[in-house]
């Protein structure tokens, strides 16, 4: 049990998640494949 | 507004993850198109949405201005002034942040694109075509279906329908979100009309 209850905390735990490293990587649908091509900037907040 | 994802940005953590976020706060990312929408624009959009003087729960929920580069610095704290002086708040008083963005994270994909959560099939197309949290929060495509189907926003059908044969959605649904946003463009007959005959 106390095993059991180990694995369950550590879920989720140890994943790594990807990072922004300003490429688009959706370009298979048509829609997607066009505004990859767009010029952009990015802006970034914390909504609380 | 081009694509949106959500993340961890603003700390020093190598990996966060939603359970481990050491001192990143969770954002929003936005990529846009600078010739039809500005820096400005969004940061007006930003102060708008709450009180500069608002106290800040946490580092992890924290409003809070994440700037790329000293251009985004510099029109944040000329803003976030304006602000201030709009909402009567005194210099001191300020709680929100402006900070640099630092290595943004992507969400888990749990948390990409949520209202599309109220529509499996929806959202099992997308994720075949874009499987991982990085590809689907990448796309367009997800970002728009989310915010036509989220709430609370205004929603210009007509451009949806129009835009909606790019999507590169399956024959079925397409036609089964273009006849729905249709209902929607089309005004509503008026009592006197239906009864008149």
């Amino acid at each position: 049990m106390v095993a059991l209850f180990v694995v369950l905390g550590d879920f989720g735990k140890g994943e790594v998640l990807p990072k922004a490293d300003g490429k688009v990587s959706a370009v298979k649908l048509p829609l997607d494949a066009r505004l990859a091509k767009a010029k952009y900037e990015t802006a970034t907040f914390g909504l609380g | 507004m081009l694509r949106t994802r959500a993340g961890y940005a603003g700390g020093q953590k190598e990996n966060p993850t939603y359970y481990d976020l050491g001192n990143h706060t969770e954002v929003i990312s936005i990529d846009y198109d600078p010739a039809v929408l500005s820096y400005s624009d969004l940061l007006k959009i930003f102060w708008e949405a709450h009180r500069c003087d608002q106290l800040n729960r946490s580092r992890q929920y924290m409003n809070a201005v994440f700037y790329h580069n000293d251009v985004q610095k510099k029109l944040a704290e000329e803003s976030r002034a304006a602000a201030a002086k709009a909402q009567g708040v005194q210099a001191e008083g300020v709680e929100t942040s402006i900070l640099p963005v630092g290595q943004f994270t992507y969400a888990e994909a749990y948390h990409q694109k949520y209202y599309l959560t109220r529509y499996p099939g929806i959202r099992g197309v997308l994720t075949r075509a874009y499987p991982g949290a990085k590809a689907l929060a990448d796309s367009a495509v997800a970002t728009r279906l989310n915010a036509y189907l989220g709430s609370g926003m205004n929603r210009d059908w007509a451009h949806f329908v129009r835009e909606l044969p790019e999507y590169g959605l399956p024959a079925d649904l397409e036609k089964a979100l273009s006849e729905a946003a249709h209902d929607l463009i089309a005004p509503t007959p008026r009592i006197d009309e239906k009864t008149r005959d």
